[in-house]
């Protein structure tokens, strides 16, 4: 029966039978990953390495919360030096340059630069092998999608489950011919999509001049916070208690246990970096304040969490559901003694 | 049935040609900002990504919920596939959904919320009458930290400027992990 355009046509339930058996012999199969010539950690391999050694400038879409931002993007790597540069290119220009592991926020909205470095990422987090994702997989499971186009170009689609509740998960698309990621998306356990990165236009293997990597937003009269220098930053409180996590998910552990200047002030506080070795929570330690803005807050696929302690005020922050951060500060204990 | 402004076919048109990647770079940033003022915009581009997921058999993505609500309704009524005279924004994606529509199975594009592209909501629609909820895709709101303390908010910045810092997702999103922080939008929370 030809359906045309104005045409309503009546299901009987012997129809929605056929039909709805049809429509499930359309729904597209995964390949898995044991019966896939190529496994899906060897397509994270090959974004990781892409996203080591390929240059490129696009734009891409960044949504979440009924939210859309168009950003801007240059990324350069020479000589093993990698460097960066993000634009929002609608509402607050914010621009983040990263030199290496050092990354600079300017907000102009909050005239203000913020410096922090990202030695975990080249450090604790290496750039992924094998032996990591062997690590995972009793935390996540990995499958090979679908390839399908994007922006006019072959993707391949990688997707990474949890296991549990705690964590979330993610589909990745990569470029077929480059490896390079293309559009990215953070799923919650129901599997709808919190936030989602997707590029609207990309040029892979562009020259990038150096000048592409300056920041455009930075003046004068910005206030530069920088954090903790290069994480050496000695304690000035006299402060000797031990933070432990004394609830984490299964297959977190402590990745970075650090004084830190925080940002926009001359405070310093502690900062614990949990981690799985893909998704990571930050904990942040510091003299207590007022109260009244304990409890949770979100925004797109981040949680935070906030709580006092006796004279000490616990902020949890990462992508990861609100009752990861919940049960982590609710579980954050100290032991007096020298701080590691 | 409504009657659309130029305007809007216009910035259907372009949603659509975006979704397909194939909208001029320049052209990009005018429509998010179009989209981002106008709640008529939004809700529009929610089907049209829906429909667009559903092209490229994502349908996993949404949460079984709205498909049961779709499967609830199919029980219930005959499914439309009658396109809204005066809808012109049909491009690629858009012109294959409706090819499989007649061509294949109406339950299993039904499944994929493609009526909900092919005419405005109205009382006859799947999805009439049940608005795409929280986790459906995409939620209303904008790109601020849900709470209304300005304080509280930078500082929750400042701790996710830090925290970026620190994830190992960053070895495959690199900078793009940063989107949240540079999208911050302090103007757009005012306005609302």
């Amino acid at each position: 029966m030809a359906l045309l355009p104005g045409t309503i046509m009546p299901v009987n339930k012997t129809s929605r039978i056929v039909l709805a058996l049809f429509a499930l012999t359309l729904v597209p199969v995964m390949a898995s990953e044991t019966m896939a010539d190529e496994s899906a950690t060897d397509w994270l391999m090959k974004m990781s390495r892409a996203a080591q050694t390929l240059n490129y400038r696009g734009h891409f879409v960044y949504q979440h919360d009924g939210q859309m931002e168009a950003m801007e993007i240059v990324h350069q790597v020479s000589a093993g030096q990698v460097r960066e540069r993000l634009l929002s290119l609608n509402g607050a220009k914010r621009e983040i340059i990263r030199n290496n592991d050092e990354i600079r926020c300017y907000l102009p909205d909050e005239n203000a630069i913020t410096v922090s470095r990202a030695s975990m990422t080249t450090k604790n987090f290496p750039a992924l092998v094998p032996a990591m994702l062997e690590t995972l997989k009793p935390f996540y499971r990995f499958a090979l999608g679908q390839t399908r186009r994007i922006g006019g170009r072959p993707a391949r689609e990688v997707q990474i489950m949890p296991a549990d509740e705690y964590r979330y998960g993610h589909r990745f698309w990569a470029d077929q011919a480059t490896g390079l990621l293309v559009q990215a998306e953070l799923l919650a356990n129901g599997g709808e999509v919190l936030e989602q990165f997707m590029f609207t236009h990309v040029d892979i293997g562009a020259n990038i001049a150096r000048s592409e990597l300056e920041p455009t937003t930075g003046h004068k009269q910005m206030v530069t916070h920088d954090s903790d220098g290069d994480g050496e930053l000695t304690d000035n409180t006299g402060d000797t208690r031990v933070w432990q996590a004394q609830w984490m998910p299964r297959g977190f552990v402590v990745k970075s246990y650090r004084r830190a200047m925080k940002p926009m002030s001359n405070q310093q506080m502690t900062h614990i970096v949990l981690s799985d070795g893909l998704a990571a929570v930050s904990v942040f330690i510091e003299p207590a304040r007022s109260a009244q803005n304990d409890g949770g807050n979100r925004m797109g696929a981040v949680n935070a969490w906030r709580r006092h302690l006796a004279q000490f005020q616990i902020t949890v922050v990462g992508e990861v559901p609100e009752k990861t951060v919940r049960k982590i500060a609710e579980q954050m204990r100290w032991q007096a003694g020298k701080e590691r | 049935m409504t009657n659309e402004t130029d305007n809007m076919k216009d910035a259907k048109e372009r949603m659509s040609a975006m979704l397909d990647g194939e909208l001029a770079p320049g052209q990009v940033d005018s429509l998010i900002r179009q989209i981002n003022s106008d709640p008529e915009l939004q809700k529009v581009w929610e089907r049209y990504h829906v429909a667009s997921a559903a092209m490229h058999g994502e349908q996993g993505r949404h949460r079984s919920g709205l498909s049961q609500r779709i499967i609830e309704q199919l029980r219930q009524q005959p499914v439309m596939l009658a396109p809204e005279p005066g809808v012109q924004p049909v491009r690629r994606w858009t012109q294959a959904l409706a090819g499989l529509a007649i061509a294949a199975s109406v339950a299993a594009v039904a499944l994929f919320g493609l009526p909900s592209l092919l005419h405005e909501p109205t009382g006859n629609d799947l999805l009439a009458g049940k608005p795409i909820q929280d986790g459906d895709y995409i939620r209303a709101g904008n790109t601020y930290w849900k709470n209304n303390t300005p304080a509280l908010e930078q500082e929750l910045n400042l701790y996710l400027v830090e925290h970026n810092a620190y994830s190992p997702v960053s070895n495959l999103k690199g900078i793009m992990g940063y989107g949240a922080v540079a999208g911050y939008d302090n103007a757009s929370k005012q306005d609302k």
